[in-house]
């Protein structure tokens, strides 16, 4: 009987033998499931140097971070025209349905937050920001402490003592200082309030000018004629930009007061000095806020973050027309000096 | 009428009672004449038919007596013999049945025990079949068991081994890889600061550049939250940071930075520091990480410490190194320090607290080097820890301690994996090995049952075959036996019968002859006698009949008569009579019959025609007088315009006399001279006003004289012309206002006829009042009025024709324009009874009114009248 049934079939010992291999050889191979990485939509305001240094830091701080684009994330550039096409640019974007968009520069950052109030998306794709010099006048976060919205992102504020430590490096004779803000901006009042107590700390004036629109500080510069030795522009929307940026500029021409910018793009209008943030560390400081939003955290909960890296650009040419005297050693030092 | 009414009558009298009579009597006398023939023809035939019938039935029964006593015989032999082979077969029978009982009786008891052997065989069998698979099934599943159990721990125990293996693997190379670019950090922070402290103005504490340079380094690397430049003495000369209390909490590593700045050496402080303060307002996110304190001398050409470059070092750095250190995608690593002060970790907010979880493990690995563990905390996580030990400067080793924190899921994801699909596999194999035991087993019983239920039914077929074959032999035998004996007894008794039928046969043929010629001899003669009687009867009782008849039918004519024909006869006189127009006849017919209550009948009848008659008659004449009232509010308004002409005229004229007659005073008073001129004009003037008022005076008398009701049926010699021209006094004025031509051709010698002239003048009113509503908007419209002679055969008509060119009367409508109430003009404006009441009217007159009509044409209505007998006589 025995003899009949082993005939039929084989050994179950050596069946199991085969079964176990078989699996171990399915176990084996890469069955591990291959899952979709994170996807990142960078948004630029415009074609620009310093968005293109931003962007390469972004890049370089997520590979440092763990997160290689093209490995463990992917990454998509958007740049906008300022043209009517924007709209598309945005639709495609959205259409790429990105785990978290980064914007650079102020229209990206607005034609965003636009977006996001027309659509009234229920769970909105978070955003970080960088090189955005006013978001709260903007109206991108509710507060510096807590965002508050989808919006998380660096802002570009150099503290005032900073600013101020320099300015009297550079002119140890200035004594009175001309600056136009919004009043209607929380940053702004805060800033200046800062600036006032540090001014004081100095020894100095500071003649702080409360303005509503850009063409309201072209009215209120002849106030401060003969009353500055020096103008201080800060990043505000209102104030600093357009208008009001173009009357001050000639202001300092005409009546041979210097200016103290935030941005670099400033000095090579003009402006005297800069102190403002180094945009590749700008970039790695948005990828670590990104680095943080993919692992979970929420947007809204997280403060603005302050500038690390600092740059500080001279121009010379100002220097000269307005016959100013500045130390060699402090020239030497500087992270960038423009000469034309 | 009444003759041609009387003969029929009279000729169906005569005529029903000849009918009558012939009708009675002609049937009865050819019944007579046919009943006696037919009598004798059948009486005739009866006679030779009994006769024949008594024959046949005396041959009949002869023949039936023979039939029956030789089927008799017949039977009385076949019955002997079926009684005899019946009493042979039997015995045949039972002895055959008996012999084959036994015969059976033998064959099954072989069969049952062929039977039960071949049962207890299979039995056994399938017994045996069945432990031996069970013991063999039990065995392998056993074998299979403890095999698998073997395998899995196996492979398991070499997974969790493999895995921990790897794991630490690579959590060793991380903290490798780790630590060199954390000595690296500080590599790179202390040569920074020894580039800045060769920095001559920094050797010789100048001071804005010394600061500047300071200034400059921390712009460019933020790490450095507070830069110091410390002289010999270890006193601050400049500090610069944002974070003014970092100066203070610096304070405590100044003496012992100096110390080894004294010694020549660059130092790091394994203390770490923490922002003294956490200020929510502008936040750094910077400030949670913690700081270590760096020092390097500041040295003049190599040998002269002239001071200590200071710095707190962020190790922001660091965190954000350890935090891209992963192994899965759930997996984290974190870093503390020997204390437990949490230097990176993914949860941003712990950092810098000392609050860690894997304090126990911590102090092993510090102990003992790497370790793994398993950890329960909502999820099993597994942790593996390693120390890192760094060469920070040459005196200090600084030791932290890395944790590479993992899900188990993650990290035994494979072994589970693994896991699974061997016990599957298990569970498959024993599921094929129970399913091909139990399919062998099974088989096994099948084989050996099949083959001894082949050899059973082998031999059952051959144990039949046996006993079929016995049977037969024994059942030829015994019946052959048999047949012989009945067949020799047979012959015996068939001869015996035959001889006893041949005798019985010839006695009963002698019998019956005898009895058939007396019947035939007696019969004859009785029929002849009977026949001559049985005639003279016949004839007697139909000729009284025949007398009874003609004098009940005399009788019957008589009566019908008097109770049918003649009342018949009234009732028709007095239809008639009616007929003419006498409703007074009444009829009476006495009784209750039919014909009586068919008088009453129509004695109601011509009382209800009599009374509707009257009411008719009512209702015609006022029907005529309201038409006649219609038509004349028609004509009122065109009486009224007619009236007002004139009075105009009148008056005018009237003023203008008076007018002159005031200034011929006045000339006459001043000067008396001058003669009047108007005196010339005046007797015209008058005369006109005369004219004119007689106009209306004619037309007025007219008026009243139409709307004078008529006087009922007495007519007059009436000139048609005359009331054609009468109508046209009404109608003339209208017709030329609203420019219709009107032509009138009068016939001269037209003569009189019988009517009412009013009546006459309606109708004509009527046609002309309807040719000039057909002729509305019609440019040339026209209106012709012809009278005219007409015989026709000996009867001579007057006519008088209205003809229009207007629109015309459609067809399908003529023959609806009498009916009363019929129109086509707008509400309001007829009443639809103008040429019903024309009609009636000439009706009345014995006249015709007929109409011509073609549309979109015109129509023309045509009165015909009969002309006065004088005048017929005349003609």
């Amino acid at each position: 009987m025995s003899c009949f049934v082993g005939v039929r079939y084989p050994s179950p010992f050596w069946r199991w033998v085969w079964v176990v291999a078989f699996t171990l050889v399915l176990v084996g191979s890469p069955a591990s499931v291959a899952e979709s990485s994170p996807r990142l939509c960078l948004l630029k305001s415009r074609e620009a140097p310093f968005y293109t240094e931003a962007q390469k830091g972004f890049v370089e701080g997520l590979a440092r971070l763990g997160y290689p684009v093209g490995q463990r994330v992917e990454l998509e550039v958007f740049v906008l025209t300022g043209t009517k096409h924007d709209s598309a640019v945005l639709s495609t974007l959205m259409r790429r349905q990105p785990d978290l968009i980064v914007a650079l520069g102020t229209d990206a950052a607005l034609a965003l937050k636009n977006l996001y109030q027309e659509l009234e998306v229920e769970r909105p794709t978070p955003i970080v920001f960088a090189l955005v010099p006013d978001p709260l006048g903007l109206g991108i976060v509710e507060s510096l402490e807590r965002s508050g919205r989808p919006f998380a992102g660096g802002s570009l504020m150099v503290p005032p003592a900073k600013q101020f430590r320099l300015l009297r490096d550079l002119l140890p004779k200035a004594r009175r200082l001309g600056v136009f803000y919004n009043q209607g901006n929380p940053l702004s009042t805060r800033l200046v309030e800062a600036a006032r107590s540090e001014a004081t700390g100095l020894g100095w004036e500071l003649h702080a000018v409360p303005v509503r629109s850009s063409s309201e500080v072209a009215q209120q510069l002849n106030t401060l004629k003969g009353q500055v030795d020096a103008l201080w522009v800060i990043p505000d929307a209102v104030s600093a930009s357009g208008e009001g940026l173009q009357a001050m500029l000639a202001f300092a021409q005409r009546e041979q007061v210097p200016i103290m910018g935030f941005s670099s793009t400033l000095v090579r209008q003009g402006a005297l000095v800069a102190l403002e943030v180094n945009f590749t560390d700008q970039g790695a400081q948005t990828a670590e806020l990104a680095v943080r939003i993919l692992e979970g955290a929420q947007p809204a909960e997280l403060p603005v973050s302050p500038p690390r890296r600092l740059v500080l650009s001279l121009n010379l040419k100002t220097v000269r027309q307005m016959n100013l005297q500045i130390p060699e050693a402090l020239l030497n030092l500087a992270d960038e000096v423009i000469d034309q | 009428m009444r003759p041609f009414l009387r003969a029929p009558f009279t000729s169906l009298r005569t005529g029903l009672l000849v009918l009558y009579c012939v009708m009675a009597l002609l049937p009865t006398l050819l019944a007579g004449i046919m009943l006696m023939l037919y009598m004798r023809t059948q009486l005739d035939r009866l006679g030779t038919d009994y006769q024949h019938r008594a024959l046949r039935l005396t041959e009949t029964s002869q023949r039936k007596l023979r039939e029956a006593s030789e089927q008799t015989i017949q039977e009385t032999f076949l019955q002997i013999q079926s009684n005899q082979r019946r009493f042979m077969s039997l015995h045949t029978n039972e002895s055959t049945h008996q012999q084959e009982r036994l015969l059976r009786q033998a064959f099954s008891k072989l069969d049952r025990a062929v039977q039960q052997n071949t049962e207890h065989t299979q039995q056994r069998i399938k017994k045996r079949v069945k432990v031996i698979g069970g013991s063999l099934q039990e065995t392998l599943l056993k074998q299979q068991h403890r095999a698998t159990e073997r395998l899995t721990s196996q492979v398991q125990r070499a997974i969790r081994g493999t895995m921990a293996t790897l794991v630490s693997q690579n959590a060793l190379q991380l903290t490798r890889s780790l630590s060199y670019q954390v000595e690296e950090f500080f590599n790179h922070a202390i040569s920074m600061l020894t580039l800045v402290a060769q920095q001559p103005a920094v050797q010789t504490f100048r001071d804005p550049e010394s600061r500047w340079i300071l200034e400059s380094l921390q712009r460019r690397e933020p790490s450095y939250q507070m830069l110091a430049l410390l002289d010999a003495e270890d006193h601050p000369k400049q500090v610069v940071t944002d974070h003014p209390s970092l100066g203070e909490v610096a304070k405590r590593f100044f003496s012992e930075a100096g110390a080894h700045s004294r010694t020549f050496q660059a130092h790091i402080n394994p203390e770490l520091v923490l922002m003294p303060k956490r200020v929510p307002a502008d936040a750094q996110t910077s400030s949670r990480y913690p700081l270590l304190a760096i020092s390097v001398p500041i040295r003049i050409r190599g040998n002269k410490v002239q001071g200590t470059v200071f710095a707190l070092l962020s190790l922001e750095r660091i965190a954000h190194l350890v935090q891209a250190l992963r192994i899965g995608k759930q997996s984290y690593t974190l870093l503390c320090t020997e204390e437990g002060m949490i230097l990176a970790h993914r949860d941003l907010l712990k950092i810098g607290s000392k609050d860690i979880e894997h304090r126990e493990l911590l102090e092993r690995t510090l102990r003992e080097g790497i370790q793994t563990a398993l950890e329960v905390e909502g999820r099993s996580m597994l942790v593996a820890t390693l120390p890192l030990r760094l060469q920070a400067c040459k005196c200090h080793t600084l030791t932290w301690v890395m944790a590479s924190v993992q899900p188990t899921s993650e990290a035994y994801a494979l072994a589970i994996h693994l896991n699974t699909e061997l016990q599957r596999a298990a569970e498959e194999n024993n599921r094929t090995t129970v399913a091909s035991m139990q399919q062998a087993t099974y088989s096994a019983q099948e084989a050996f049952l099949s083959e001894v239920e082949t050899h059973k039914q082998s031999l059952r077929v051959n144990l039949k075959h046996l006993f079929t074959e016995a049977q037969s032999q024994v059942r030829d035998q015994t019946q052959r036996l048999a047949r012989q004996q009945v067949q020799e007894a047979s012959r015996t008794l068939q001869e015996g019968t035959k001889q006893a039928a041949a005798a019985l046969r010839t006695a009963l043929a002698r019998e019956g002859s005898a009895e058939y010629r007396y019947m035939k001899e007696a019969l004859l003669p009785l029929v002849q006698t009977v026949l001559p009687t049985f005639e003279q009867r016949l004839l007697l009782a139909f000729l009284l009949a025949l007398g009874l008849i003609l004098l009940m039918s005399l009788v019957g004519g008589w009566k019908i008569n008097h109770s049918l024909i003649k009342p018949i006869q009234r009732l028709a006189k007095a239809t008639h009579a009616v007929t003419t127009g006498d409703l007074s006849q009444r009829v009476v017919i006495p009784g209750g019959c039919e014909l009586a209550r068919l008088a009453h009948a129509f004695n109601q009848m011509v009382e209800a025609l009599d009374q509707s008659r009257r009411e008719l008659q009512q209702a015609q004449a006022q029907l005529v007088q309201s038409a006649k009232m219609a038509s004349l509010g028609t004509l009122a308004s065109g009486v009224a315009h007619e009236l007002n002409q004139p009075l105009a005229i009148i008056r005018a004229l009237a003023q203008q006399n008076l007018n002159a007659l005031k200034n011929l005073q006045e000339k006459m008073a001043s000067e008396p001279s001058t003669a009047p001129d108007f005196l010339t004009t005046l007797p015209e003037d008058l005369h006109l006003i005369e004219q004119q008022t007689g106009r209306m005076m004619r037309i007025i008398q007219h008026l009243r004289t139409f709307a004078r009701k008529s006087g009922g049926e007495e007519f007059e010699a009436v000139d048609l012309n005359e009331v054609a021209q009468n109508a046209l006094i009404l109608l003339r004025e209208q017709l030329r206002n609203r420019n219709i031509t009107l032509e009138e051709h009068y016939a001269t010698d037209l003569p009189p006829v019988q009517g009412d002239a009013n009546a006459l003048e309606q109708v004509l009113l009527n046609l002309l009042t309807n040719a000039r509503d057909a002729l509305e908007d019609r440019s040339d419209a026209k209106i012709i009025i012809t009278t005219r002679t007409i015989q026709e055969g000996e009867q001579l008509w007057v006519e008088v024709s209205v003809a229009d060119n207007g629109i015309g009367i459609p067809p399908e409508i003529q023959s609806q324009i009498f009916d009363p109430f019929f129109t086509t003009k707008e509400a309001g404006k007829g009443t639809g009874l103008g040429l019903s009441i024309s009609f009636d009217i000439l009706q009345k007159h014995h006249g015709i009114l007929q109409l011509v009509s073609t549309p979109n044409e015109g129509t023309t209505f045509f009165v015909r009248l009969p002309a006065s007998q004088s005048a017929q006589a005349a003609a």
